[in-house]
C-alpha cells in the first residue's frame, strides 16, 4: 500500500477505500495522506473519522500541533475529534471559526458543527446565531433538517430567538410532521419567531370548518392550506364540466369558514400536477381532462383576489425543484409525505417569504457591488473598455442579464443601490461609456463608491434612504466582503453567490427577498416597462410581412471610427468571425492600433439597437488605399450572423461609399477570398450592386463600385444614430 | 459488522435522538428506545439514505425493525 497511490485517488474513491484499509497501514500510510490533501470532501472526513479509534499514534495525530493542521481535511478531522473532547472545546471552537471561513461550499456544515459545540459549552445564543447563519446559506434538506432539530432543542432549553412572533397553522392531506422544525428555522432566519401548529394528517376540512378544532384554538395568524393534486379528487379524463367550479367552490367555502372563526391570512397551495398521468397529453388537451381542470382551478385561484388569501405557486416550485425532488412515490406510500423531503426547504421558504411580505418584512433595496458583479473585470485596473458586459462574450452576457434582472426589479418598485470599493469617477464611467451596459446611473437610488468598509456603507445607505438596515439585500461576488457584512450586520440579507456569474440571478431569485403580495397602483405608474411589453406583443402580432417587421423594429445604427471603447471587441470580432467575413483577415490588437493611427485608412464599427434592445457590436469595416491614391480596397467587411436579413450590411456599405465620396475616392474594390466557412458571402458584392472585375480558379473574386458614377440607394429601415 | 457503517450510523442515531453518548447496538429498537416513533423512523430513513448515498425500497423500509436491520441493509447496499 502506498501513499502516493492513495493521494492520487479522487475524493469519492478515497472515501470508499478508507473504509476498507487494513488497520496496520492507517498510521504510516493514510495519516500522512490527510496531512497533504488539498481538496475537502466531507465524505472523506466522515470515513476518516470512523477509522480514528484504530490509529495507534492517535495522540500525535490529534495533538494541538498535529501535522494535520496543515491541510483542510486535516483541520476538519481535528475539529470534529476535538469537538467530542470536553477539554479541547476552546481549541475546537477556534478551529471551527477558521473552517467557517475556509470551507467554501461546506461553510454551512462548519456552522452547524460549531453550533453543536457552542450548545455543549452553554453558549446558547451563539449556537442559535450559528444555526441561523447556516440556514442563510441554503443547505440541502439533510443539513437543514439537522439544523432545524438542533434549533428546536435549543429553544426547548429556553434559548432566545430574536424576531417578531407569528403563529402559523398548517392543514394538509399529507403528513406534516417534517415541516414544523424547518418552518421555525427558516422563519428565524428571516427575523420571525414562528409558533407552528400542524393539524393531524388529512383532517384539513374538519380543522378548517370546526370552530372548536385544534387549529382554531391555536389562534393562528396564518393558516397554510397545503393541498396537492390528489386532493382535487379528479379522474384522469371525463371529469364533469363543472369540475373546476366544484374544486374552486369548495376551497372558497373552506376559506370563508376558517376566517369566520380565525381572522387570519390563508396561504393556499395552487395545485401541482401529477408526475405520472395515464392520460398523457389528453389530460391537458381534453375538456374534463385532469391537467386541464387543475390548470383552470389554478387560474381562478390566482385571479380570485379574495381578501386575506395568498396563493402559493406550487406548480412553479415543482418546476424549480425538479420532478424527482418534488414527487417521490415511495415516500408517499410509506409516509404519506408530499412533496418529497428534498423539496421541503424550497416550499417552506416560500411560506416564510410570503408571511414576511404580509407582516411588512419584505426587503426593499437591492445593494449591488460593481466589479465582477455587475460586470466582469475591475474597472479601476482594466478601464471602462476592458471590462466585459453584454455581447459578445458569454460572461459579459451573464452580467448584462443580471443588470436586466435588477432593472426589472426596479421597474416594479424595488430600490437599487451601488456599494463598491472604487474611486467614484472610475465606478461611474462604465455607466456612461461602456457598451453593453443595461443599467444607467439614474436607475440607482444611491451610488456609493469609496474605500470605506462595506458594513459602514450599508449603514449609511439605510440611513440615507430612511429604511431599516434589515430592508437591504447585499449582492457581492467577494466572499470576504460577504463574510464581513454577515458578521457585522446580521440583519442584512447576504446573497450567497456561486462562482459562476451564470448563477447570480438564480441565487438572488431563490431568496424571494422582494416577494410582493400585490402590485400597487404606485408600482404600476412607476413602471414604464409595462408599456414597452405591451407594444412588443403588438409588434409580433402585426409583423406579418418582412417589410412591416423591419419597419417596426425601429433599427438605429450607432457607428464611428474604431476607438478605445470598442478596441477589444473589434479585435475579438476580427479573430472569431468566420461566416459573414469576405476576406477573413485576422488583425491583432497592434495592427488595429496601427490602423487607427493611419490617416489614410478608414475604419468603422457598427452597433445595432432595435426596439428589443441593444444587439451590441455587430459589424466592422476597414478600407484603405490600394493601387492608386483615389482607390480604396475593402480590407475587412464582417458582420455577426445574428443580424442577417436586417439590412445591416446595406447600411454598412452605404456608409462606406458615402465616406469614400466625401474623401474624393473614385473607386472602391471589394474582394471575396473563399474559405471553408464563408460561402454565405460569395455573392455579397454583386448582390449589393458591385461589378465583378476578375475571378481566379479557386473562386477568389474582385468587385468594384464606381463612386463617381453611382450612389448607393437609401437604406429604408435602418437609420444612423451617430457614434 | 462493518465498523465504518456502525460508526456513521451511530452518529445519525445520536443526532436524531439527541443522545451524544448513545451506543448503537444491533438490538436497539423502538421497543428499547421510546423516542423511536414513526416520525423518527422517517427521519432515520431519510438521513441514512442521504449519508450513505443509497435508496431503500418500500419492502426494505417495512423490514427495518432494529438498528441491526439498518446495518444488515447497509452491508448489502452501501460501499
Amino acid at each position: 500500500m502506498n501513499a502516493a497511490l492513495l493521494q492520487a485517488l479522487d475524493d469519492r474513491a478515497l472515501a470508499g477505500v478508507i473504509a476498507h484499509l487494513p488497520a496496520a497501514v492507517l498510521d504510516d500510510v493514510l495519516a500522512p495522506v490527510v496531512a497533504q490533501r488539498t481538496s475537502l470532501d466531507l465524505a472523506v472526513v466522515g470515513a476518516l473519522l470512523a477509522r480514528l479509534p484504530e490509529l495507534t499514534k492517535r495522540e500525535t495525530w490529534l495533538a494541538a500541533n498535529s501535522p494535520w493542521r496543515g491541510s483542510l481535511p486535516g483541520r476538519w478531522l481535528l475539529a470534529q475529534a476535538w469537538s467530542g473532547d470536553r477539554s479541547r472545546w476552546p481549541e475546537a471552537l477556534e478551529l471551527w471559526a477558521e473552517l467557517i471561513e475556509q470551507s467554501g461550499r461546506y461553510a454551512a456544515d462548519a456552522l452547524y458543527e460549531r453550533a453543536r459545540v457552542r450548545r455543549e459549552t452553554g453558549d446558547l445564543a451563539g449556537s442559535v446565531s450559528d444555526l441561523i447563519s447556516c440556514a442563510q446559506r441554503w443547505p440541502d434538506y439533510a443539513l437543514l433538517s439537522k439544523t432545524a432539530r438542533l434549533l428546536d432543542r435549543l429553544v426547548a432549553k429556553s434559548a432566545a430567538v430574536p424576531g417578531r412572533k407569528v403563529r402559523i397553522g398548517i392543514v394538509s392531506s399529507s403528513t406534516t410532521e417534517l415541516m414544523p422544525p424547518l418552518l421555525r428555522l427558516l422563519a428565524a432566519r428571516d427575523g420571525l419567531v414562528a409558533e407552528v401548529y400542524a393539524a393531524p394528517f388529512s383532517m384539513y376540512r374538519q380543522e378548517l370548518m370546526d370552530p372548536a378544532s385544534g387549529l382554531h384554538q391555536f389562534k393562528p395568524d396564518f393558516i397554510v392550506v397545503a393541498l396537492h393534486w390528489r386532493d382535487a379528487g379528479l379522474e384522469p379524463l371525463g371529469n364533469a364540466p363543472d369540475a373546476a367550479d366544484r374544486v374552486f367552490g369548495e376551497l372558497e367555502q373552506l376559506w370563508a369558514a376558517a376566517q369566520r372563526t380565525s381572522p387570519c391570512t390563508i396561504l393556499q397551495h395552487a395545485f401541482d400536477f401529477p408526475a405520472h398521468d395515464s392520460a398523457g397529453l389528453l389530460s391537458a388537451r381534453e375538456a374534463g381532462g385532469r391537467a386541464q381542470v387543475l390548470a383552470e382551478v389554478n387560474r381562478r385561484l390566482f385571479q380570485a383576489r379574495t381578501p386575506g388569501v395568498v396563493i402559493v405557486d406550487c406548480p412553479r416550485l415543482a418546476t424549480q425543484a425538479g420532478a424527482e425532488a418534488w414527487s417521490d412515490e415511495a415516500l408517499w406510500h410509506v409516509a404519506k409525505q408530499h412533496p418529497a423531503a428534498p423539496s421541503l426547504p424550497l416550499l417552506l421558504d416560500r411560506y416564510v417569504r410570503l408571511i414576511a411580505a404580509r407582516v411588512g418584512l419584505a426587503k426593499k433595496v437591492l445593494v449591488l457591488d460593481l466589479d465582477n458583479t455587475l460586470w466582469s473585470g475591475v474597472v479601476g485596473e482594466d478601464g471602462p473598455h476592458g471590462i466585459k458586459v453584454g455581447p459578445p462574450t458569454a460572461i459579459g452576457e451573464a452580467h448584462a442579464a443580471l443588470q436586466r434582472y435588477a432593472l426589472e426589479l426596479k421597474n416594479r418598485g424595488v430600490l437599487l443601490a451601488v456599494c463598491s470599493k472604487n474611486n467614484d469617477a472610475d465606478a461611474r464611467e462604465p455607466f456612461r461609456s461602456t457598451l453593453g451596459m443595461v443599467l444607467k446611473e439614474d436607475d440607482f437610488a444611491l451610488f456609493v463608491a469609496n474605500w470605506e468598509e462595506k458594513p459602514a456603507n450599508l449603514r449609511e445607505i439605510a440611513r440615507r434612504l430612511n429604511l431599516g438596515i434589515d430592508s437591504l439585500v447585499f449582492v457581492d461576488d467577494n466572499p470576504l466582503e460577504r463574510a464581513k457584512v454577515r458578521r457585522e450586520l446580521p440583519e442584512v440579507a447576504v446573497v450567497e453567490l456561486p462562482a459562476d456569474p451564470a448563477g447570480y440571478i438564480g441565487a438572488i431569485d431563490r431568496g424571494g427577498y422582494f416577494e410582493a403580495l400585490a402590485l400597487s397602483a404606485e408600482d404600476l405608474a412607476r413602471n414604464s416597462a409595462y408599456q414597452a411589453n405591451a407594444s412588443r406583443d403588438a409588434l409580433k402580432a402585426e409583423a406579418g410581412d418582412v417589410q412591416g417587421f423591419l419597419r417596426r423594429l425601429d433599427m438605429r445604427m450607432h457607428h464611428g471610427p474604431f476607438n478605445d471603447a470598442v478596441q477589444d471587441r473589434v479585435v475579438q470580432l476580427l479573430n472569431k468571425t468566420n461566416q459573414f467575413n469576405v476576406t477573413t483577415r485576422r488583425h491583432g490588437a497592434a495592427e488595429v492600433s496601427a490602423l487607427r493611427a493611419d490617416p489614410a485608412a478608414w475604419t468603422q464599427y457598427f452597433r445595432l439597437v432595435d426596439c428589443f434592445g441593444d444587439n451590441g457590436l455587430i459589424g466592422l469595416l476597414i478600407a484603405r488605399p490600394a493601387e492608386t491614391a483615389d482607390s480604396w480596397e475593402i480590407d475587412t467587411l464582417l458582420m455577426s450572423c445574428r443580424v442577417l436579413g436586417r439590412q445591416a450590411e446595406e447600411f454598412m456599405i452605404a456608409t462606406l461609399l458615402a465616406a469614400a465620396q466625401e474623401r474624393g475616392i473614385a473607386r472602391v474594390r471589394g474582394r471575396y477570398l473563399p474559405t471553408a466557412k464563408n460561402g454565405m458571402v460569395a455573392d455579397l458584392f454583386p448582390r449589393l450592386g458591385f461589378v465583378e472585375e476578375s475571378r481566379t480558379a479557386d473562386g477568389a473574386a474582385t468587385f468594384v463600385w464606381d463612386v463617381r458614377a453611382r450612389v448607393f440607394p437609401p437604406v429604408a429601415f435602418v437609420r444612423s444614430a451617430g457614434a | 459488522m462493518n465498523p465504518a457503517h456502525h460508526f456513521r450510523l451511530q452518529a445519525i442515531f445520536r443526532e436524531i435522538f439527541d443522545q451524544p453518548a448513545l451506543a448503537l447496538t444491533p438490538e436497539l429498537s423502538p421497543a428499547t428506545l421510546p423516542e423511536w416513533d414513526s416520525v423518527a423512523m422517517v427521519q432515520l430513513v431519510l438521513a441514512t439514505e442521504q449519508a450513505f448515498g443509497v435508496r431503500f425500497t418500500m419492502d426494505e423500509v417495512a423490514g427495518l425493525k432494529s438498528a441491526g436491520d439498518f446495518l444488515t441493509l447497509l452491508a448489502a447496499k452501501a460501499p
